[in-house]
């Protein structure tokens, strides 16, 4: 099967000015710097960590990249306003964290539903009408919801009008950042079982981006994680959650508290310790090395690319492929 | 004062919320925010309030503070060391603010004054506390970056609130809160912005601090993880009233109500497990069910939910602290909270 959505070494930076008014110099923010990822159809990739909204964005050609490329069904997304693109971006739809501010406050949700058609020149008013009752069907909500205006719903309500505005124009890949994370814990899987179930329904392809790892991993197909703009582990996610390469995400899984047997707490394996610095400032070398437990030499003077190990796992980590000593609780 | 607290046992509860009520009135609705809310905190004790947006967590902290306004109505009595707050004039309950009582929110970048140096902020707090001067305040504020450490506490003293992370800056919050020593230290979604790294951190701190000072904490919280791990008792707050208070060794492996036993199996548990979500969503506050407010999502409702609100009782076989505010708490605490449970 070919890959649907694939991001090719995507970067973008930002000119910035560091404190000091006129005075302060200038410097480049590196939002995102390098990553490559693809995306087949029906399946699902979970981001977390550093510079996962970006990557929403350029993915789907929200904001232009600084270099790099995405390709969807192996054509090149034109930057352009033609055909292509709007046959392309029609393709593409994004799905938001709040769903309040997503929405327009003035209009009723089923004209909002209807519009993303209108905004494409597809179908008659009928015709609209009838694909929009149909989506907000999809999504699980009453025919009566169609007339009302987004504040007389609830939080998950509104969250399943966005869902059914970016499914009416049927597209291949919608691409979800943070969509339930500002939902209460019992809408959240309300939310994230109808993510499942359509998903399985029209064939669709997530980006699903969240910070919450538990989520990212009861959803996704495959997990890429991410540590001040780049990809420093991916993998399936048992295997990434189970059996971290990257202490990175060794501390990221770690640090998820757990409802564990009533126990106080359980002995973490990896104290964390320091936060991420700014990304003006990145590190030299290995941008995790002064968090990280391992660190030798070699994480200072060389910066460790996304590797495959033998058993297909990309680890972005000099310990991790043997090259220093390895993490002590590999075995443990 | 002093003969009062003397003449209290060494184990009575440093705060007593009794029966707390909070009605507010807008143009279009009357509503009660918090009904008949009862609540204790122990010296140094660590308690979570877990519950969904609009259930009453935060609101009763801000009741007790007197942080409310004039179109919020409070009844009820809110005993720290057997003094009401709720009776107290605007003089004698900011003597109780950040003193004997702190509290710290969610976004701590915004709770500070981005004007102005972080030193500064917490000096402020210290003077206003203590009468400390200048540079004795100033020594403090270090003594209290490092407490809460802060790496290079004398420099970081002059930085502005922009300059940190959003994780140093709850640490100054935190800080500023340690400055009026409190006994109880209300932590509202302390963590709730931060990456999953930072969080541990903080938490471990707050955790390290209450130890040390035997400050009470009152943590609140939608995630029931953080709670496990931080907090030696759990309360469940739903549609402004209590649902479950137990020890953290009884609510998380024989809940006694439904709506605790429903959002445990919503939270994705680590094991990548799939969610069983709770149907439909909280009531508006305007339009409370009859009975149970839990009734109308509850697959154990019973015709006689419908009649009345149930009092907060101890299942049969629990502690006498385990208390569920549901009629059917005696077969919910028979099952274990992973165990599904056959509606009927």
């Amino acid at each position: 099967m070919t890959d649907l959505l694939v991001a090719e070494n995507l970067v973008r930076h930002y000119a910035v000015r560091l404190p000091g008014g006129l005075f302060g110099r200038q410097a480049v923010l590196k939002a995102l710097d390098g990553v490559s990822f693809s995306l087949r159809r029906g399946r699902i990739v979970g981001e977390s960590g550093c510079g996962k909204s970006t990557t929403a964005g350029l993915s789907i050609d929200l904001i232009p990249p600084t270099s790099g490329r995405t390709l969807l069904d192996g054509e090149p997304i034109a930057g352009t306003d033609d055909a292509r693109w709007r046959r392309q971006r029609r393709d593409m739809q994004m799905v938001f964290q709040d769903p309040l501010s997503a929405l327009d406050r003035r209009i009723p949700v089923g004209r909002q539903v209807m519009e993303p058609l209108l905004i494409h020149g597809l179908g008659d008013r009928a015709e609209r009408e009838a694909r929009a009752r149909a989506v907000l069907g999809n999504v699980g909500l009453q025919p009566h919801h169609f007339d009302r205006y987004p504040h007389e719903l609830s939080g998950g309500q509104r969250q399943r009008v966005v869902l059914a505005r970016a499914l009416t124009l049927n597209p291949s890949v919608l691409v979800c950042d943070e969509p339930v994370s500002a939902l209460d814990v019992s809408i959240q899987a309300q939310v994230l079982n109808l993510l499942e179930r359509l998903q399985a329904e029209f064939d669709l392809a997530y980006l699903f981006i969240s910070h919450d790892l538990k989520v990212v991993r009861q959803i996704s197909h495959d997990v890429a994680v991410m540590y001040l703009g780049r990809i420093v582990e991916q993998g399936p996610p048992k295997r990434l959650f189970e059996q971290p390469e990257h202490p990175y995400t060794r501390m990221l899984v770690d640090a998820v508290p757990a409802v564990l047997g009533g126990g106080r707490r359980f002995r973490r394996r990896i104290q964390p310790r320091g936060e991420p610095p700014n990304p003006i400032d990145v590190p030299t070398g290995c941008p995790f090395r002064p968090r990280c437990p391992l660190a030798q030499q070699l994480c200072m003077a060389e910066r460790p690319t996304l590797e495959r190990l033998p058993d297909g796992q990309l680890v972005a980590c000099h310990a991790a492929h043997g090259r220093i000593p390895g993490p002590l609780a590999r075995t443990a | 004062m002093e003969d009062r607290v003397a003449a209290r046992p060494p184990d009575a509860p440093l705060i007593e919320i009794r029966n707390l009520a909070i009605h507010f009135r807008t143009r279009q609705h009357q509503f009660r925010a918090l009904s008949g809310v009862n609540l204790t905190v122990g010296r140094g004790e660590a308690v979570g309030l877990v519950g969904e947006s609009g259930s009453g967590k935060s609101i009763t902290w801000l009741a007790a503070l007197g942080l409310l306004g004039p179109r919020a109505r409070v009844s009820g009595e809110v005993l720290l060391d057997g003094r009401d707050l709720l009776g107290l004039d605007e003089t004698a309950i900011t003597g109780v603010r950040g003193r004997e009582i702190a509290m710290i929110f969610q976004d701590a970048s915004s709770s500070l004054n981005p004007l102005r140096t972080i030193g500064s902020q917490i000096r402020e707090s210290l003077r206003h506390h203590w009468g400390m001067d200048r540079n004795t305040a100033h020594a403090e504020a270090k003594r209290l970056l490092d407490r809460v450490q802060i790496p290079f506490a004398a420099q970081r003293l002059k930085d502005y609130p922009h300059q940190l992370s959003g994780g140093m800056n709850q640490r100054v919050m935190i800080a500023i809160a340690l400055a009026g020593r409190p006994r109880l230290l209300v932590a509202d979604e302390p963590t709730t912005a931060l990456d999953a790294t930072v969080q541990a951190q903080i938490l471990d701190l707050l955790d390290e601090l209450r130890r040390d000072t035997g400050m009470a904490l009152a943590l609140i919280s939608h995630d029931f993880g953080v709670v496990a791990e931080n907090c030696d008792r759990v309360v469940v707050l739903y549609a402004g009233r209590v649902m479950e208070n137990a020890q953290n060794s009884e609510i998380f492996i024989r809940p006694a109500h439904p709506y605790t036993r429903g959002l445990l199996a919503a939270i994705p548990d680590s094991a990548g497990e799939r969610t069983r979500p709770i149907r439909g969503s909280v009531p508006e506050p305007w339009s409370p069910p009859p009975g149970c407010v839990f009734e109308p999502r509850c697959d154990f409702a019973r015709p006689e939910c419908r009649a009345a609100q149930p009092p907060l009782a101890s299942p049969a076989g629990a502690t006498a602290m385990h208390r569920s505010a549901c009629l059917r708490r005696d077969e919910m605490a028979t099952a274990t909270a992973r165990q599904e449970m056959v509606a009927s």
